[in-house]
């Protein structure tokens, strides 16, 4: 690996991860930021801005191999874009070749490549910078990075807000697009590789994920992953949304959720083409799913942390009793309220404590008898389907149908014929009703009460 | 010949049979995770729940993982039958098995006798259409099917789904058939003309005695199927493993995880190495020829490994394939007030096609009815009460059922098993599996006919309640080594020999290069056999 190298953007989110990993290597590396940023060990902060070379071209008297990474990227407008990326890249460019710097490693991006730029100056800025790149006589490299993932990537948090939304929106062009999402943490290994193999040959190489995506699949993945289910996807054509924001955009830009010219992740495809570096960086690129595990680690892992710690036997039991009075109408047995209670701490229903306060008022109605339980049930049934007191119940449920006599409640052999079958299911409905209705008073009507005071 | 076989499912015993009858000497290694002692072999169902010492212990497991509770993840499903505990021993797996998956959560297996000691016993051959992708023709695998059925005991009739499944011999005379089932093959036989041979249903193949043999009973109907069979009628694997053991030419070795291969400079297999599950240095076992039949993922991670330790290399074998299935209860309204009859056969007496456009991707259907299974997990997403939800099941229990569509899939770049480097001593075993953009279509048409098939033959679906499960939980994992008559890297030849070892043998799941919509077991152990005959 070389031993100085200058990394300009060092305080954005590749910068970060990048010098957290030069940390303790034996490399001298300077890092060019514009504000103050926290101490990493063997890192030298140099203050200044790429369209000042006397901030840090002192720096270059040393230097091997320049990283440049920093750019205008989000909302910024054509000119600011222009001026960071092509004119800092320029002066950059200037500043190094009089200092003698050999190599240049240009963190570029997939967009630079899109064949529809259309509005998208951050896109034509970086292929111009590129352009800049190759004709500056230096021996360089240029990784061009899909879609970049990091807790803290402004990509991440819109791409969370949108998969949030119960009916995921999706501009489309002539046919759906496909992605191929990368970490970071990824994309610092690919530096390290073309620095390790000292490999500045004048190549353009794409960095992506394990795999690619279609678009709508990887919204859904990420839904999945931080709310637990798919939603629909409602396709809009590209057109229709990106005209209107290229004319508001001008006034508007700052208020605007996304410009047009983002809109070209939309219209292209973004993924990374085959390449040595790709071949290098595959054994290691976490899969679609651990990728998204390692963002937004999924909650239901700590919901199961519940286990009690206050495990109380004899309540258990005691409930045990009168939830199967409520389901079997008869009396438990002490082997069923031993597993009863020994089930509940298995599957971390023993605390009430873990419960949400919901929850905890259906129980409290439902402890107070069988009638009361089922009312509680039913208002559960429709409202409440995976609360704790339908989950405690299911658990019963199982225990009593595997033994005899309460197994009967399941396993009647009697035929009640068409027309008693008929009639019971009749009577079973208004039952049902008459508990639904009265659990819909006890527990519904306090819980509106309850808010409407809140 | 000295051959090695790794893995006791059901091509490992069915090649190793094969081989130690033309006089190989056969040394099969395997975990064989080994199944646990019969409880009260005599009992029938409701038997179990009075006789039982902890009843509640044996259908809920030692730690309750037998209970199925509403899933944690709202987009998550819980099953409406899942496998009991008393086959948890099937899918127990060694500490140095590791494995992480992107969308396919495979069920895996390291008992003596494989995934297929928890099978439902389907047992069809697949068509000229289905194996056109294969390098060989029915007439090549015919005997095969014949030789197996005589092996392990196939109990069905020649009806009208004859047309999807070809002839072939020792078709044994077909299980009682239970009440509902009558009445839904009684209703067809009425309204067939209707459906014009576009919807079709008859006796479903089982791999079933109706007829006892020497150490195996006939089916006595005790309604125990999903629990265990206790007398020997449902055939396992682990019945010809204990045949083969009868051959003073068979060496089985269990308790080992085989890792790799080590290779000779020439690229041929030196050696397997595989660990006890006890503990200690690997050791080493050699052979002549070596075949690999411990299941298409398992076997997988032994090449993918083999090419890691002598290559330095991760590869990605592409192609993984399984079924997707669809659940969709019905209810049988002739049924409705009859009485619920728990001593009956409890898998599918029946089966069902739905014939396609193009031939090869016909979709299979079983209808399940699985009476004995547990109860809470149906009762539970009812929208009423738990106790009248019990009622309610009680009154129609005798008419539920799931007609279970299995459908075909194919190769496809992208779907792969490969290792991923997590700074472990071995690469972690990896799978990704995406499906195919044609699947909602075909999956809602085929839901549909499926669906005015069942109402018009009287058991209509239960409405909201189809389940489309997770890809993986298909269980017919295949397609990351197929068979091609081409040589390419990371394929096999037509009769199973690595295009890549020479003296290494692929029997199981890995090689097929298309996964027909129906069960394949039959199809793994007849190809097995077949390769035991060509090849050795």
């Amino acid at each position: 690996m070389s031993a100085h190298i200058f990394v300009t953007g060092g305080g954005g989110f590749i910068g970060q991860a990048l010098l957290s990993r030069m940390a303790g290597k034996p490399i001298c590396t300077h890092a060019l930021v514009r504000r103050p940023a926290a101490p990493v060990a063997g890192v030298e902060y140099v203050l200044g801005d790429i369209l000042n070379p006397g901030s840090y071209e002192a720096a270059f008297r040393t230097t091997d191999t320049i990283i440049h990474l920093a750019a205008a990227t989000g909302k910024a407008t054509p000119a600011q874009y222009r001026l960071s990326n092509v004119e800092g890249t320029r002066t950059l460019l200037k500043t190094a070749k009089a200092a003698g710097v050999k190599n240049f490693l240009y963190v570029s991006t997939i967009a630079a490549g899109y064949s529809d730029q259309r509005h998208y100056s951050y896109a034509q800025t970086k292929a111009e910078a590129e352009n800049l790149v190759r004709e500056s006589g230096l021996a360089f490299t240029i990784i061009r990075p899909t879609l970049v993932l990091g807790s803290a990537s402004p990509i991440w948090a819109t791409l969370q807000r949108v998969a949030r939304l119960p009916i995921i929106p999706l501009p489309q062009g002539e046919r759906p697009v496909r992605v191929q999402p990368v970490h970071a943490d990824d994309v610092v290994r690919a530096i390290e590789i073309v620095l390790d193999r000292q490999h500045f040959d004048g190549e353009t190489l794409d960095v992506g994920g394990v795999d690619s995506e279609r678009f709508d699949y990887f919204l859904n993945a990420v839904r999945r992953q931080i709310v637990g289910k798919s939603a629909p996807v409602i396709r809009a054509p590209l057109a229709l949304a990106r005209f209107p924001l290229a004319m508001v955009e001008p006034v508007a830009r700052p208020f605007l959720p996304v410009t047009a010219g983002q809109m070209a992740l939309f219209a292209n495809d973004s993924i990374a083409k085959p390449n040595w570096l790709m071949t290098a960086l595959q054994p290691s690129l976490p899969t679609t799913a651990a990728l998204l595990e390692k963002l937004a680690p999924r909650a239901s892992a700590q919901r199961n942390l519940g286990a009690s710690t206050q495990d109380d036997e004899a309540r258990l039991a005691l409930e045990a009793r009168l939830f199967t009075r409520y389901l079997a109408g008869i009396e438990s047995t002490a082997d069923v309220e031993r597993h009863y209670a020994a089930a509940c701490v298995q599957r971390a229903l023993s605390n009430d404590m873990t419960f949400s306060p919901f929850d905890r008022e259906a129980l409290a109605l439902a402890r107070k008898g069988a009638w009361f339980a089922r009312c509680a049930d039913a208002f559960c049934s429709f409202f409440s389907r995976g609360g704790a007191l339908r989950r405690k119940l299911i658990v019963l449920t199982a225990l009593i149908e595997s033994v005899s006599p309460t197994n009967e409640l399941y396993d009647g052999t009697r035929s009640p014929g068409k027309i008693g079958a008929f009639a019971l299911l009749v009577a079973r409905g208004f039952s049902f009703a008459t508990a639904f209705i009265s659990g819909i008073v006890m527990l519904g009507l306090a819980r509106a009460t309850k808010s409407a005071q809140a | 010949m000295r051959i090695l076989v790794i893995g006791a499912g059901p091509t490992g015993v069915h090649f190793s049979l094969s081989a130690l009858e033309k006089g190989h000497q056969v040394t099969m290694i395997d975990v064989g995770n080994a199944r646990p002692p019969v409880a009260l072999p005599a009992a029938n169902f409701l038997g179990l729940k009075r006789d039982l010492p902890d009843p509640i212990a044996y259908f809920n497991g030692e730690d309750y993982t037998g209970i199925t509770l509403p899933a944690a993840s709202p987009g998550d499903y819980a099953a409406y039958y899942g496998l009991p505990p008393s086959k948890d021993y099937v899918f127990d797996r060694p500490s140095r098995f590791r494995f992480s998956n992107d969308n396919f959560a495979p069920v895996l297996s390291f008992a003596a006798g494989g995934l297929a000691e928890a099978w439902t016993t389907g047992s069809y051959p697949f068509n000229e259409d289905e194996l056109a992708a294969f390098p060989f023709s029915y007439t090549d695998i015919e005997p095969f099917y014949s030789e197996i059925a005589r092996r392990i005991g196939v109990a069905g009739e020649e009806d009208d789904l004859a047309r999807a499944y070809p002839r072939h011999n020792n078709l044994a005379k077909p299980t009682n058939l239970d009440t509902s089932g009558r009445h839904l093959l009684a209703q067809y036989e009425r309204k067939r003309r209707k459906y014009n041979g576009s919807a079709v249903l008859g006796r479903s193949r089982q791999a079933i005695l109706t007829e006892a043999r020497p150490g195996r009973s006939a089916c006595t109907y005790c309604g125990r199927c999903l629990w265990g069979c206790p007398n020997g009628a449902l055939y396992t694997p682990s019945y010809t493993l204990r045949e083969c053991m009868t051959h003073a030419n068979f060496h089985y070795v269990p308790g080992y995880f085989v890792s790799h291969f080590e290779l000779t400079q020439s690229g041929e297999i030196e050696s397997a190495h595989a660990y006890q599950l006890a503990g200690g240095a690997a050791e080493k076992f050699d052979a002549d020829a070596y075949i690999l039949a411990a299941g298409a993922v398992s076997t997988s991670n032994i090449v993918l490994r083999t090419q890691y330790k002598s290559r330095g290399e991760i590869v990605r074998l592409e192609g993984l394939m399984d079924n997707r299935q669809v659940f969709a209860p019905f209810f049988n309204l002739a049924m409705l007030g009859k009485s619920y009859d728990p001593d009956s056969y409890q898998y599918h007496q029946l089966a069902f096609g739905l014939f396609r456009d193009e031939p090869e991707r016909y979709v299979h259907g079983q209808v399940t009815t699985l009476k004995t299974a547990s109860a809470h997990p149906v009762i539970q997403n009812l929208p009423v009460d738990l106790k009248t939800a019990a009622q309610v099941f009680r009154t129609v229990r005798s008419g539920l059922g799931v007609a279970n569509l299995n459908f075909c899939d194919t190769r496809r770049v992208g779907n792969y098993l490969t290792l991923f480097d997590d700074g472990e001593e071995w690469p972690v075993l990896t799978a990704r599996y995406r499906s195919d953009e044609r699947e909602p279509t075909e999956m809602s048409s085929a839901l549909k006919q499926a669906g005015r098939f069942f109402a018009d033959l009287g058991a209509p679906f239960v409405p909201g309640m189809t389940q489309i499960r997770p890809m993986g939980s298909g269980i017919h994992y295949t397609g990351t080594l197929p068979m091609s008559a081409e040589k390419a890297s990371w394929s096999v030849s037509p009769s199973g020999q690595s295009y890549d070892f020479p003296n290494l043998f692929v029997v199981d799941g890995a090689t097929f290069p298309f996964l027909p919509a129906k069960n394949l077991t039959f199809t793994l152990m007849a190809n097995a056999a077949r390769i035991a005959a060509k090849a050795f």
